[in-house]
């Protein structure tokens, strides 16, 4: 549920919307913020801030024909085969890292994929064009320091469609 | 053999914890021991399969604990090498250069039908086309064909085989290992010119070594990979099991270990 739109926002409602621990620090809210910027954080900055996060996927598309499976993935990368665009490609949820690849391949795989370290933890659910999407029953794979993924097996319709913008919702 | 593993919890969350090289997985926590074991063989065989260079890499091909043959990209130092041989042998039999993906390598006869030295060459992203096909007098619908051939030229007889990689085999089957749940197993057949097909069928299965270990133990099969290499899923990530089509008796099986160069 977001944040007041107005009266006094505490701190433990920031950590109650946004997640955290003892001790409060500001610098790990900012990100939260509806409006402002830089260092100085003002608590009427958050009035209506959510723990949702959106993300806007411009859907494209590849055919990966290299391996002895090929495949065509749908949604958003920014690997050496980049396909697709996404919007702001900042996963907050996940301690701000940039996302790398978010998509659904055609051998039933959907794949949340950000660069560095990331916990599996701070977001319950990905929302894909209204398909749900539970971190719990994600497998997560955290490949040394370069990058992190969640990923779904099984999964026979593309949430992404072909095209389009898509909208990803993290809660 | 079996994993050893951790768990941990996160509210009503459970998850089932593995950490091996500097790698760190986590799966949804379940109680049945084989599915465990089985979800962990296909997260590491999806992670594996997502860390290599398409343009820059090699397969080595193990059978019977020895490298037999080596696959390379056009775009390696290998490749191009054996790419010339095969140009000048077999000049322009196809387009060899139509993706930048394709593999050569060069091998010594190690099993039926291979026979001599012979130069492989896959294409990848394409299916067979109508003609190549109609040159080994042989037809398959589309729909059962995969995005893939090889072409295997024999440099002594000059022969040439068409190997048809495909979704599934309608013929019998011995008993093969548990599919993958995202990678599905795959098979191959091979033809000669004279328009003859080989007896033996390739089946191309994605697993762990665990699964193909206890496999081969419980069919009695030769392990292609050393006892202390490769114990977890760090680079093998396709196997070959070869078959006879009619008496369903087990030929070679093969690991695929794919590197980037």
């Amino acid at each position: 549920m977001a944040l007041q739109t107005s009266a006094a926002i505490s701190f433990a409602n920031l950590q109650s919307e946004f997640g955290g621990s003892h001790p409060i620090t500001m610098g790990e809210y900012a990100s939260h913020r509806v409006s402002g910027s830089g260092n100085t954080i003002s608590m009427n900055q958050f009035y209506g801030a959510s723990s949702n996060e959106t993300q806007t996927v411009t859907v494209g598309s590849y055919y990966d024909g290299a391996a002895y499976i090929s495949t065509t993935s749908y949604g958003y990368s920014s690997d050496s085969n980049s396909y697709g665009s996404i919007s702001d490609g900042t996963l907050g949820v996940a301690g701000n890292k940039t996302i790398q690849l978010l998509a659904w391949n055609n051998i039933n795989i959907v794949t949340l994929r950000v660069a560095g370290v990331a916990s599996n933890s701070g977001w319950t659910t990905m929302t894909v064009n209204g398909t749900a999407f539970s971190r719990a029953s994600a497998s997560f794979y955290s490949n040394g320091t370069a990058s992190t993924a969640w990923q779904w097996l099984t999964i026979t319709t593309n949430p992404f469609g072909t095209s389009g913008t898509k909208q990803v919702v993290f809660t | 053999m079996s994993r050893v593993y951790t768990t941990r919890t996160d509210g009503d969350d459970g998850y089932i914890c593995y950490l091996k090289d500097g790698r760190y997985f986590e799966i949804p926590a379940i109680t049945d021991e084989d599915e465990i074991q089985d979800n962990l063989d296909s997260v590491l065989v999806s992670a594996v399969l997502s860390n290599y260079d398409l343009q820059q890499c090699h397969d080595d091909v193990y059978v019977n604990q020895d490298v037999v043959r080596q696959d390379y990209t056009l775009g390696t130092e290998e490749g191009a090498l054996i790419l010339e041989e095969l140009k000048q042998e077999f000049p322009s039999y196809v387009n060899y250069e139509r993706s930048e993906f394709n593999f050569v390598g060069k091998y010594d006869g190690y099993r039926e039908p291979y026979q001599n030295s012979s130069i492989s060459f896959y294409d990848f992203g394409a299916s067979p086309s109508e003609s190549l096909l109609l040159n080994f007098n042989t037809s398959y619908l589309a729909s059962n064909l995969k995005h893939w051939y090889g072409l295997k030229f024999d440099l002594v007889s000059k022969e040439v085989l068409l190997k048809v990689v495909i979704l599934d085999y309608d013929g019998s089957k011995p008993a093969l290992p548990k599919e993958d749940r995202a990678y599905k197993t795959f098979y191959a057949r091979t033809h000669a010119q004279d328009g003859t097909e080989a007896d033996w069928i390739d089946a191309y299965v994605f697993a762990t070594p665990r699964r193909i270990k206890d496999f081969c133990a419980a069919q009695g099969l030769d392990y292609p990979l050393f006892d202390n290499t490769h114990k977890e899923c760090d680079v093998v990530w396709c196997w070959g099991l070869v078959f006879h089509k009619d008496t369903l008796e087990y030929g070679a099986v093969k690991a695929y270990a794919r590197h980037n160069e």
